[in-house]
């Protein structure tokens, strides 16, 4: 097993105890998904570190909430098909590939077969994908950025924004000094690569929001995070 | 946590995995006061720890299949899924956690290693003993972290340091509580 470096050791680490800001928690949970050593080093902190829960006196939360935790949407669903009949197959596919990801193919070939089974077509060599998951309902979004044409694409492929809330699309990372807002996302976007701005992409992970009707009003995300994802060079 | 509960929760999970309401109930009964408390000291307020707690439940119900008794034993499960879900709230909520803040502090001095009247487990104990091998700063601000869900700004503008000291005396600090813990050092 390769043993990680020591930088993200330390991120995975300081992950599990709660000390990053929201945005390195965004991207580190980008990585939680496309990196198996990672995830674990994760795992392992969590472990390392669940004692101390231990020691917190137990209080017992309002004997309503059960009731509002009975009443979510979420729960209407048996918890296996969570992810509805559209995206079952990609999360199939993406346990499939997990273990041919792990022998040699890099996670770029990952993101890329998702992109065949949808049908978008991909240029390896001049385009980056990302496929945007959440933790519980696996992809939600599909971008691809082809930086020979300048155009970037976004594609859903889970479940719509609930009634009276839009999907925000970010950018973060590669020297943002702050999330930068993308737009809404219906079904589908198609916008100049350009809006991306002079950030290195394979550096760049994108993120969806959940808003009021058409976006945040403040310019940063003031919703919860769904989807996340890091753009990967197409192979 | 002894084992006939850790048993009993596995149980719980793998049957709300299967979609059993009855065993999601029990689950939440089973589990609930602990995750509550866990929150609500990251968050302070009532309101904000029962948002973050029905984002728990919905979750563990919702990845109950992917839960892997190989990785974590079910509350280690949970509660970092609780934890997660109080700290990104509280990364979202700020301003209105810190109008709080200093009233619960008062009320529970959260920096201390065990707390009074539970009787520690031998995890419990291996953990003190390797935090209490760690240097004031670093095990206050690992407690703190842990407790109280502060991030690396509020570590520095609490401990009057450099957000970036604050983020060395982090990663040596975890380096060296690794080490005692797999006993390594």
């Amino acid at each position: 097993m390769a043993a990680l470096d020591e930088e993200s050791e330390g991120l995975a680490a300081e992950y599990a105890l709660g000390t990053l800001s929201a945005e390195e928690r965004l991207i580190a949970r980008s990585r939680l998904v496309a990196d198996p050593e990672f995830a674990r080093a994760v795992a392992d902190w969590e472990r390392r570190l669940a004692p101390l829960a231990d020691a917190v006196p137990e209080r017992a939360p309002n004997a309503a909430l059960f009731e509002a935790i009975n009443a979510r949407s979420e729960l209407r669903a048996a918890p296996s098909d969570d992810a509805g009949s559209d995206t079952s197959n990609i999360v199939e596919l993406r346990r499939k590939l997990t273990r041919w990801r792990a022998a040699t193919i890099g996670l770029g070939a990952l993101a890329a077969s998702l992109l065949v089974v949808l049908g978008l077509p991909i240029e390896p060599g001049r385009e980056f994908v990302a496929v945007l998951q959440s933790e519980s309902a696996g992809p939600g979004f599909v971008a691809t950025v082809d930086t020979a044409h300048h155009v970037m694409t976004v594609r859903r492929v889970g479940a719509p924004a609930p009634t009276d809330y839009s999907y925000e699309l970010w950018a973060l990372g590669a020297g943002r000094p702050k999330a930068q807002s993308l737009g809404v996302i219906e079904a589908s976007a198609r916008m100049p690569a350009e809006k991306l701005g002079p950030h290195d992409l394979s550096d760049t992970t994108l993120a969806i929001s959940l808003e009021p009707p058409g976006g945040s009003p403040t310019g940063q995300a003031t919703g919860p995070v769904l989807f996340v994802g890091k753009l990967l060079p197409a192979e | 946590m002894d084992t006939t509960d850790s048993v009993a929760l596995a149980q719980c999970l793998a049957a709300t995995a299967r979609g059993e309401r009855a065993a999601f109930a029990d689950l939440y009964r089973r589990t609930s006061a602990k995750l509550f408390a866990i929150a609500r000291r990251i968050l302070v307020r009532t309101e904000l720890a029962e948002e973050a707690l029905q984002e728990a439940y919905v979750r563990i119900w919702t990845n109950a299949p992917r839960y892997d008794a190989k990785v974590a034993t079910p509350m280690t499960w949970m509660i970092a899924i609780a934890r997660n879900q109080a700290i990104d709230l509280r990364r979202r909520m700020s301003e209105r956690v810190s109008e709080g803040a200093v009233a619960l502090e008062d009320a529970e001095p959260m920096v201390s290693v065990s707390a009074q009247g539970i009787e520690a487990s031998a995890d419990l104990r291996h953990l003190t003993r390797c935090l209490e091998g760690l240097t004031e700063q670093p095990r206050m601000m690992v407690m703190l972290a842990y407790h109280q869900g502060f991030s690396r700004e509020e570590l520095s503008a609490r401990f009057d340091r450099p957000v970036a000291t604050v983020k060395t005396i982090l990663r040596r600090g975890l380096a060296a509580l690794k080490d005692c813990l797999d006993g390594r050092a």
